[in-house]
């Protein structure tokens, strides 16, 4: 499989910073944003082939943040990260524009693999 | 929404209590989450580290004494929460109890500062100069502290502040909950629940729009009860 970029959004700096440390470790070359405003510039600048990104965020919402990414970036697949267990516990329904989701707190085998499967499928 | 009957006035109580309880529980859990995420991504890079060690990549003692410090920190960010969390818990055990009302806005304040957060409000406390003890029921209290903060919050916007004042009062304490600027449309507002609230802790409740800022002013007596007044 070809190298691919990860762009991880949580306002959790510790939290993405550790994971993109030991995404690095892993072979995988990863960024963090702490907000979609962040988020959206390093889309921009960079060049990203998967965006992972939390639910709840301070301003604008993770959800909000995906719907924008999905506009400008539609072929960018997006991951998300929830507070406890599906989508559907904090939205209505799993948007259909996700490509899957992931609990925290998250296992780094479980995110690799899904990283993998989402950048496949984009 | 008629409350004039005792009955309801209990069912009400009871449901908009017990949806209050999970409001702030949820918050926590997620408050907590977060927290073990930290701790369980910083455990597993010290892994990381030390299998690289073991294959020939040092790992400097500045770098563990911070991962060290970052776990120190975050199992301290815990404890804060599990004890605010705590405090909340047993304020259901008895419905009256003595309570010191500065700790009490402090402590609903501070469970509630995640609802603010992802608004992006800053959330501020004015206490007392000095210790005010009530008697009251201090579920109920923090109850209307936190319906008066949420109101506030669905019109507020991001980088507006919400204080939290504590005054002392002859027959009680006053707590003034102000949103800096003013944005509350009173129309949207639903007031009936928070009205009968105040009413069945004794106190009274009213909403002043003006000068810059919208301002809850919550009086909080000693309790009476209600059902022998």
């Amino acid at each position: 499989m070809h190298k691919f970029r990860a762009l991880l959004v949580d306002d959790e700096e510790e939290l993405v910073s550790t994971l993109v440390e030991r995404l690095g470790y892993r072979g995988i070359k990863a960024d963090y944003a702490l907000n979609g405003a962040d988020a959206l510039r390093k889309m921009c600048d960079g060049s990203f082939d998967v965006v992972v990104l939390d639910l709840k965020m301070p301003g604008m919402s993770g959800f909000e943040l995906m719907e924008i990414l999905k506009a400008k970036f539609p072929d960018v697949p997006v991951l998300l990260i929830t507070g406890h267990g599906s989508p559907t516990d904090e939205l209505d329904e799993i948007p259909e524009k996700a490509y899957d989701y992931l609990a925290k707190p998250i296992n780094l085998e479980d995110l690799i693999i899904k990283l993998r499967e989402a950048v496949k499928s984009g | 929404m008629n409350i004039d009957k005792e009955g309801d006035r209990e069912r009400l109580l009871r449901e908009n209590g017990l949806a209050f309880f999970g409001a702030i529980t949820a918050s926590v859990s997620h408050e907590l989450n977060n927290i073990i995420s930290i701790i369980d991504q910083t455990g597993g890079l010290l892994d990381d580290l030390l299998a690289g060690a073991r294959h020939g990549r040092p790992v400097e003692n500045e770098r563990l004494q911070r991962i060290a410090e970052s776990i120190a920190c975050q199992v301290k960010r815990g404890e804060g929460v599990i004890g605010h969390l705590n405090t909340f818990a047993h304020s259901v055990d008895h419905q009256v109890q003595e309570f010191e009302i500065n700790q009490l806005v402090g402590n609903i304040t501070e469970l509630t500062r995640r609802f603010a957060s992802l608004k992006r409000v800053h959330l501020e406390t004015q206490p007392f100069d000095t210790p005010v003890t009530l008697q009251n029921n201090s579920f109920l209290v923090q109850q209307a502290v936190f319906l008066c903060i949420k109101q506030l919050l669905a019109s507020a916007e991001r980088e507006d502040t919400i204080t939290v004042s504590v005054e002392d009062d002859r027959s009680g304490v006053r707590l003034l909950i102000k949103a800096e600027p003013s944005r509350l449309k009173t129309d949207d507002l639903d007031l009936h629940y928070l009205e009968l609230l105040t009413g069945y802790i004794g106190g009274t409740i009213e909403l002043r729009d003006g000068s810059g800022a919208v301002v809850f002013e919550l009086m909080v007596p000693h309790w009476r009860d209600p059902d022998n007044p």
